[in-house]
């Protein structure tokens, strides 16, 4: 017997091994067969938990380009649903052929330079007349209209911001329809006039500002921002209405620029019009 | 017990490192490095063998749980402990090394690859051996064997080299 006790406490560390060893393999081939032990369940509650934390980071590290897609999506949601209430519109009215495809198409870009607080603020973008950007194409962020491209070059563009005196982009009031002119003359960074509403117009605090769509720089629909206050203009003919925009422009970052496919056409109709007046 | 803290933190530093960063890694498809076995080639020389063992089994048990790999780890993990001293001293005579844990420094460079290894050969031909029991493939099993042993090997000498 002590020559057993003796065995043992020599070579205490085998029979250890052989032990642990044995719980090893319990293990496996248990979990082969049967996955419901109750240890591992529970240990696998907070792994599972840390692991969810894990994918979580994975998951904001990867939000950008989700947005992204979405913001896509949904300005191409807003063009096809303009072009088809128009059809539905134009239906009611006369059995005309349903237009096959819509003519605007967008390009992604950064802003990499930008201001707010000069009296002609400007935009500009990463990607110029290599990407397909011209001239006069509007800029919207995923909340709102941005502004329009003024100057191009190979890689980069200019854009007349929305906060600049010379700014003015084709507007209506969502609900009633009338239409005017988006202007901004100074001062507060997000709250910019929509001139030229006539003195009669329904105008109420919180009307959705959209895009017309009478100009070939913005699809009709955009969104541009919702009305703060009104009033009447000083010469009394018009509505004096603000109007707090939906994007702040002053923390711009991925917009996009709308390419018009028709635009050289609509131009050339505009130029030849003003050409027959003179 | 501060040198049990210090080895427990170790221990958990190296199975979050595996679970997270190494078990996603498959470099030419066959090379996955088990650089959590680096805490049991570095213990002390005179470590007692039966607290090897268990540091080996739970770590080896916390690999596995992060894997979904029950056992594997912790029957490799075992032996690697249990058969350690005698792998060291294939290299490392007593003469050389009393106290203290095998390094770079402690042992030579190449004693120390030598040992390095050989443990980690050891301990990846029984991983793999458990892992891919069944695919009964011989060419890819010793290719996974010794993709993933010189990856690990790499990791170790890696980390020694920063730390000497």
């Amino acid at each position: 017997m002590r020559n057993l006790i003796a065995f043992l406490a020599r070579y205490n560390h085998w029979l250890l091994f052989i032990i642990l060893e044995l719980v090893s393999f319990w293990l496996l081939f248990r979990f082969n067969s049967y996955q419901g032990s109750v240890f591992f369940t529970s240990a696998n509650r907070v792994v599972g938990s840390i692991y969810g934390l894990a994918s979580s980071v994975n998951d904001y590290l990867g939000l950008r380009t989700a947005n992204e897609a979405l913001f896509d999506r949904n300005l191409e949601l807003v063009i096809e649903n303009e072009r088809l209430r128009s059809v539905i519109d134009s239906l009611g009215m006369e059995s005309s052929a349903v237009p096959s495809d819509t003519s605007f198409v967008t390009i992604g870009a950064k802003v990499v330079n930008n201001s707010v607080n000069r009296l002609d603020n400007y935009i500009t973008i990463d990607k110029g007349r290599a990407d397909g950007v011209e001239a006069d194409m509007g800029i919207v962020s995923p909340v709102g209209v941005v502004g329009i491209v003024c100057m191009v070059s190979a890689h980069h563009a200019l854009a007349i911001s929305v906060l600049n005196s010379n700014s003015s982009v084709s507007c209506k009031l969502e609900r009633s329809g009338y239409f005017g002119n988006l202007k901004w003359n100074g001062g507060d960074s997000r709250t910019a006039q929509l001139t030229d509403i006539p003195r009669h117009a329904e105008v109420n605090v919180g009307d959705t500002v959209v895009t017309s769509g009478y100009s070939s720089v913005f699809p009709e629909g955009l969104m541009v921002g919702t009305v703060s206050s009104h009033g009447f203009s000083p010469d009394g003919l018009t509505c004096a209405i603000d109007v707090r925009l939906s994007s702040d422009m002053a923390k711009l970052n991925m917009v996009r620029v709308i390419r018009n496919k028709h635009a050289a056409e609509h131009v050339m109709l505009s130029d030849s019009l003003k050409r027959h007046r003179q | 017990m501060r040198d049990n803290i210090i080895r427990a933190v170790k221990m958990l530093v190296l199975v979050a490192v595996q679970a997270f960063l190494l078990n996603n890694m498959n470099l030419f498809g066959y090379a996955t490095p088990y650089l959590y076995i680096y805490l049991i080639l570095c213990m002390e020389v005179d470590e007692s063998p039966n607290k090897a063992m268990l540091w080996a089994f739970a770590m080896g048990l916390l690999v596995d749980i992060f894997s979904d790999t029950p056992g594997i780890n912790a029957a490799s993990s075992v032996m690697l402990a249990f058969v350690r001293p005698v792998v060291l001293r294939l290299y490392v005579s007593r003469e050389s090394l009393e106290h203290g844990s095998p390094s770079l420094r402690t042992t030579g460079v190449g004693a120390f690859i030598k040992y390095a290894a050989t443990a980690v050969l050891l301990h990846h031909t029984m991983l793999v051996l458990l892992c891919y029991f069944d695919m009964g493939n011989a060419v890819d099993i010793v290719l996974r064997i010794v993709a993933s042993s010189a990856f690990t090997l790499a990791l170790v000498l890696m980390i020694e080299n920063i730390r000497k």
